[in-house]
C-alpha cells in the first residue's frame, strides 16, 4: 500500500497503480479518454492531467504511478481549466450530431461535457472535415469526424489481437482513423473497437439504429457460444435482446469477448419453441406434462426404471444439471443419467475462443454426470431404453446418421428443448425451456471458472427453465425439491457437493468475477 | 582567451568534405588521441569544456553521456539529430555540406566514450545532397579504417549510418526521431523512461545534434580548458548561428557566445537591408518568442541574457525583421508552419495549432474579432504545458509574445484600419 495525498485527504492506496486506478479506488474520478486498463498506455487524449506536487507542470495521470508520499490534486482551478480546455479542442472538430448519433447516451464526448464542458462556442472557424461511413469491416463503421483520435481501436489491434488492420494516418487535424489500404478490420474480435471506442467513430453495424441506449436494461450474464464463458451484459428492451458486450473478467476474458460470442445473442431466440407439443400438435404444457408422466409411470410398471434414461447437456446451467440428476436417481431411480453432447467443435485460437462449443461440460463434471457419449450409445444400442429424455440436448439435429437410427428405434423420446425443429415435431412430446437470459443459474467455463448467470428477463410464451420442468415432473411423482428459487437449489447443492465448491456458500454469494475451482478434482471425468 | 573558431575553420577550405584535405587540415587527430584515453575521462573532458547541446535545448552534453548505464547488458546506441527543421536553423546542413568529416570523427569519439558500437545520423528528409554527401565521407572513413572494425587498432569497433527522414518537423524531437528510425511514425514518446535508458530499441542511447557532435573533436584535441576559455560564465565556447530575413549578408557565422546582439548584424551579417531599419529579432529558431528592436539591440548572444527576456537561444536560427513587415503577416505563416507540422498525437497541439492558425488568418483578412484574439492567448494556455512534446509550446510561445509585443497591429486588422508599417 502507498499512502497519497488526494485533494487534501490522506489516502490508502494499493502499490503498482496508476493515478487513475489509484484515485478511483479512493472514490475520486480522474477523467479519461484513451487510456483503457486492457490496453497499453498511449498518454494522447490529454484529459486526466492533474497537478502533482514538485512535478514540473502537470503530469498525465494514466502514465504516472502511484508513489508514497505523493501529494495529489484533481480538483484545483487549474486542472479544471485544463480539462475545459481539452473538452474544447475536442468538441472543435466534432460533428455534434448527437441527435443522430449511436452513441448517444454512452458517449464519453457527452458525460464529459456535461461535467467538464465549457458551454460557450467561442469558435468562429469552419470545422475539418472528414470521411463518414467508412465501411471497416464486416462489423464496424467509422465516422471519422466523430473520432477523437484516443488511437484505443489501433492499439487493440497491434496488442490484443496482434493484427494491426488500423493506423491513425496523416498527421495534426488531418489525422484518420483507416484501415490500411487493402485491409478491411475483419479479426475474430473486431467488435471489441466499438465497445472501446468512447465516442461515436465505431459504431456497430449490428447494433446499431435498433435501440436508443437509454431504453435498454441490462443484465450481467455469460456468453455461451463456446466454453470460454466470457463474461457479459446482455442488453435488452421488453423482453428482447439486443446487443452482447463484454463484462470485465480478469479470470476468464479480460476486457474482451469474440465477434462469433457477440453476436450469439442472435440465436436466443432462433426458431424458438414457445408452446409445448404433444404428438405433433401444439398444446398446453399441463398436457403435455401429464403425458410424460403417464409415459413414464407406464415404462417403469412394464419395463422397470432402468428403461428410462435421462440425459442433460453440457449447455444447461450447473443447477439444471443437479436437479435433473436427483430426478433420476431419487425420483425415476434409473442410473441411466448422461450428459452427453455432441454438439460439433469450432476453430479456437489463442486468445479467448475455444473449439468446444458448449459453456458447461465442467459442471458436469463436478456434479459427476457421465458425458462420454459411447455411454449413451452403448444403452441405446442394447435397445434398453424405452422412455428417452433429452433436456437441452438437441442429438436429434446434432448426431450423425448412426445416431440417428439409434434413436429410431427408441420407442418414445421426451425432448425438454428451446428449438422448434422437425424433430420435436417427430418425438412424442416436447415441452420448451428457457434459454440461459431467462433464467438464473451457472456455467463452470474450460478453466474451471464458475460464473453466476443474471436473469435478464421472464421467459417468453409457455417456455420455462428447464430446472422448473424437471421439478414439475418429479412433483407429479410424488416428490417435492421445494426449489422456488436459485437460491434453494444452492443449499442442497452444497449439501450434496461439500468438497467441489470451496469459498462458495449460496449462490448470491458467487463473486462478480466467479470463483476458479479446482479442474484437477474432477480430471479423467 | 580571444576567439577561435571550432566549427567553421574548414567550412572555406575548398574540398574540406574529403577525407585527404580534412586529414591535411588536422582532422582525424583527436580520434587518435581519444582512443587512447579512457572513456570516463572523455566524458569528464567534455563536461569541463562547458559544451551544451546545441539542438535548441541546450542541455550539458557531458551530463547527458553520464545518463548512459554502465552495467546495462543492452547494446548502446549514438544517434545523431541531423533533422534540423526548425525554420531559420541551416547550421547543421553546413557542416554536412561542408565538413562532414567532423561529425563523423565526432561520431567515433562521442560513440567510444559512451559504449556504443553502432551510431546513426538522423538525417532530415529535405537534405537528399547532404546525405549522399555524409555518406561519401562515412565510404572514405571506413577505407581508411576510422570506421568498422578494431579502428585504429584501438580494438574498438563502430558501424555508421545514415538514415533520412521523410520530412516531418516533429522528426526533430529526440523521441519521435527514434520512433522514425525503427521504422514507426514519428510521433514523441511518453517521457519517463527517457532515452538515456529506454531509447533506441528500447536500449540506452545518446541523442546529440550535428554541432554538438562535430564539436566534440575539437575538446579533445585542444582540451577542455581551451574551448571552456571562450564564451560566458554559462554558455561556453563557440556556436554556429544562422541568420535570415532581411539582411544583407545571410548565412552561417560561428561566434563566440555573449557577443551583442546587434554588433553580430551589423558586422556579421551586414546589417538591416535596403537600409531600413531593425522591427524585431527571432533570435533562435521560429519557435522563440520574438525580441523587439530595443531588446534585440540592447541583448548579448548569450543563452541567460536571451532567457532572461523570455525568449531562447535556441538553435542559433535567427531571423532579423525589418519595419516593412506586418507581424500578423509573420505569424499567420508561423502558424501554418505548425498547424501543418503538429504530429497530430495530443489533442491540445492537434487541434489548437490548426484553430490558432485559422482564427489569425481570419484575423489577418480583416474578418476577425477582438474577443477572438482574446481566445488566442487563451487557447494558447490551453496547449502550452499540457502535450507530450514541446511542439504546442512552439506553436504558441512566439504567438503570445507577437501578441503581447505588437497587439496593436492585430488590432489594427480587426478594425480594418489601413497599415502603417
Amino acid at each position: 500500500m502507498a499512502t497519497i495525498t488526494l485533494n487534501g485527504q490522506q489516502v490508502e492506496v494499493p502499490d503498482g497503480l496508476n493515478l487513475i486506478q489509484a484515485a478511483e479506488t479512493a472514490g475520486v474520478t480522474i477523467p479519461h479518454y484513451c487510456y483503457h486498463p486492457g490496453l497499453p498506455v498511449d498518454g494522447n487524449c490529454r484529459m486526466c492531467l492533474v497537478e502533482i506536487e514538485g512535478a514540473r507542470g502537470p503530469q498525465i495521470s494514466c502514465n504516472t504511478p502511484v508513489k508514497d508520499g505523493m501529494v495529489v490534486k484533481t480538483d484545483t482551478p487549474a486542472v479544471e481549466k485544463m480539462r475545459k480546455g481539452v473538452q474544447e479542442f475536442l468538441l472543435l472538430n466534432h460533428p455534434i450530431d448527437c441527435p443522430i448519433c449511436d452513441q448517444a447516451g454512452e458517449c464519453r464526448l457527452q458525460d464529459y461535457y456535461m461535467e467538464y464542458g465549457q458551454y460557450q462556442n467561442r469558435s468562429m472557424v469552419p470545422k475539418v472535415e472528414k470521411d463518414k461511413v467508412v465501411d471497416l469491416g464486416p462489423l464496424v463503421v467509422l465516422d471519422q469526424e466523430r473520432c477523437i483520435l484516443c488511437s484505443r481501436c489501433v492499439r487493440f489491434c497491434e496488442s490484443v489481437t496482434k493484427t494491426g488492420e488500423l493506423v491513425i494516418s496523416n498527421r495534426g487535424d488531418r489525422s484518420r482513423i483507416q484501415a490500411f489500404p487493402g485491409k478491411q478490420l475483419d479479426n475474430a474480435y473486431s467488435g471489441n473497437v466499438v465497445d472501446l471506442c468512447p465516442v461515436g467513430a465505431l459504431t456497430s453495424k449490428d447494433f446499431r439504429f435498433k435501440q436508443r441506449v437509454w431504453f435498454l436494461e441490462t443484465a450481467k450474464s455469460v456468453c455461451t457460444g463456446c466454453s470460454n464463458g466470457c463474461a457479459i451484459t446482455v442488453d435488452f428492451r421488453e423482453g428482447q435482446p439486443y446487443r452482447y458486450k463484454p463484462r470485465h473478467n480478469p479470470q476468464v476474458n479480460d476486457y474482451w469477448m469474440c465477434d462469433a460470442g457477440r453476436l450469439s445473442y442472435k440465436q436466443l431466440n432462433e426458431n424458438r419453441l414457445y408452446t409445448a407439443i404433444l404428438g405433433g400438435e401444439d398444446t398446453t404444457i399441463g398436457k403435455a406434462l401429464d403425458a410424460l408422466v403417464a409415459r413414464i409411470r407406464n415404462v417403469v410398471a412394464s419395463h422397470g426404471p432402468e428403461a428410462i434414461a435421462l440425459v442433460g447437456s453440457a449447455h444447461s446451467t450447473l443447477e439444471t444439471q443437479f436437479v435433473l440428476r436427483r430426478l433420476a436417481q431419487e425420483v425415476l431411480k434409473t442410473s441411466k443419467v448422461s450428459g452427453a453432447t455432441l454438439t460439433p467443435d469450432w476453430e479456437g485460437d489463442d486468445l479467448l475462443k475455444k473449439a468446444d462449443r458448449t459453456p458447461n461440460r465442467n459442471g458436469l463434471r463436478f456434479l459427476g454426470i457421465d458425458h462420454d457419449p459411447a455411454t449413451l450409445r452403448s444403452w441405446l444400442e442394447a435397445g434398453q431404453v424405452q422412455l428417452l429424455i433429452l433436456v437441452d440436448n438437441e442429438l436429434g439435429l446434432e448426431g450423425d446418421d448412426t445416431w440417428q437410427a439409434l434413436l429410431a428405434q427408441v420407442p418414445a423420446v421426451a425432448l425438454l428443448t428451446r428449438t422448434r425443429s422437425g424433430w420435436a415435431e417427430q418425438v412424442a412430446c416436447a415441452l420448451p425451456i428457457a434459454n440461459h437470459v431467462e433464467q438464473f443459474g451457472s456455467f463452470v467455463q474450460a478453466k474451471g471458472v464458475l460464473q453466476k448467470l443474471g436473469k435478464a428477463y421472464d421467459p417468453e410464451g409457455d417456455s420455462a427453465p428447464a430446472l422448473d420442468i424437471l421439478q414439475a415432473i418429479a412433483r407429479a411423482l410424488g416428490t417435492d425439491f421445494g426449489y422456488d428459487d436459485i437460491e434453494a437449489v444452492w443449499t442442497d447443492l452444497l449439501k450434496a457437493y461439500p468438497e467441489s465448491f470451496p469459498g462458495i456458500d449460496s449462490f448470491y454469494g458467487i463473486p462478480e468475477h466467479g470463483v476458479a475451482l479446482e479442474l484437477a478434482a474432477v480430471a479423467g471425468k | 582567451m580571444a576567439f577561435t573558431p571550432v566549427l567553421s575553420i574548414r567550412f572555406d577550405v575548398p574540398g574540406a568534405s574529403r577525407l585527404e584535405v580534412y586529414e591535411a587540415h588536422g582532422g582525424y587527430q583527436a580520434v587518435r588521441k581519444a582512443l587512447g584515453m579512457e572513456p570516463a575521462a572523455l566524458i569528464e573532458e567534455v563536461k569541463q569544456s562547458g559544451l551544451r547541446g546545441r539542438g535548441g535545448a541546450g542541455f550539458p552534453t557531458g551530463l547527458k553521456w553520464s545518463f548512459i548505464p554502465k552495467d546495462s547488458p543492452k547494446p548502446k546506441y549514438l544517434v545523431v539529430n541531423a533533422d534540423e527543421s526548425e525554420p531559420g536553423t541551416f547550421k547543421d546542413r553546413k557542416i554536412m555540406e561542408r565538413d562532414p568529416h567532423a561529425l563523423i570523427e565526432g561520431c567515433i569519439i562521442s560513440a567510444f566514450a559512451i559504449g556504443a558500437h553502432k551510431a546513426y545520423i538522423y538525417i532530415r528528409g529535405e537534405f537528399n545532397q547532404q546525405r549522399l554527401n555524409v555518406d561519401d565521407a562515412i565510404r572514405e572513413a571506413y577505407a581508411r579504417g576510422y570506421l568498422g572494425k578494431n579502428i585504429l587498432g584501438s580494438g574498438f569497433d563502430l558501424d555508421l549510418y545514415t538514415h533520412r527522414g521523410a520530412g516531418a518537423y516533429i522528426c526533430g524531437e529526440e523521441t519521435g526521431l527514434l520512433e522514425s528510425l525503427e521504422g514507426k511514425k514519428g510521433q514523441p514518446r511518453l517521457k519517463p523512461p527517457f532515452p538515456a535508458t529506454h531509447g533506441l530499441f528500447q536500449c540506452p542511447t545518446v541523442v546529440n545534434n550535428v554541432e554538438t557532435i562535430a564539436t566534440v573533436p575539437w575538446i579533445v584535441q585542444h582540451g577542455a580548458a581551451a574551448y571552456a576559455a571562450m564564451g560566458t560564465e554559462k554558455a561556453k565556447g563557440t556556436r554556429l548561428m544562422c541568420v535570415s530575413g532581411h539582411v544583407n549578408k545571410p548565412g552561417v557565422y560561428e561566434i563566440e557566445m555573449g557577443i551583442p546582439m546587434k554588433q553580430f548584424i551589423e558586422e556579421h551579417a551586414g546589417g538591416i537591408r535596403m537600409g531600413r531599419k531593425l522591427k524585431a529579432v527571432i533570435p533562435g529558431g521560429s519557435s522563440c518568442p520574438i525580441l523587439t528592436a530595443d531588446q534585440a539591440e540592447s541583448v548579448t548572444m548569450d543563452p541567460e541574457a536571451i532567457a532572461a527576456l523570455g525568449s531562447m537561444a535556441g538553435s542559433g536560427g535567427m531571423i532579423v525583421i525589418d519595419d516593412q513587415t506586418d507581424m500578423v503577416d509573420l505569424l499567420e505563416d508561423l502558424l501554418h508552419f505548425y498547424q501543418h507540422e503538429s504530429c497530430g498525437q495530443c489533442t491540445p497541439c492537434r487541434e489548437g495549432t490548426d484553430w490558432l492558425y485559422k482564427i489569425i488568418q481570419r484575423i489577418n483578412a480583416g474578418k476577425g474579432t477582438t474577443e477572438e484574439l482574446d481566445a488566442v492567448l487563451d487557447i494558447a494556455d490551453n496547449m502550452e504545458g499540457k502535450t507530450i512534446c514541446a511542439l504546442a509550446a512552439a506553436a504558441t510561445m512566439p504567438t503570445r509574445s507577437y501578441i503581447k509585443a505588437y497587439r496593436h497591429e492585430f488590432e489594427a486588422k480587426i478594425k480594418r484600419e489601413r497599415m502603417t508599417v
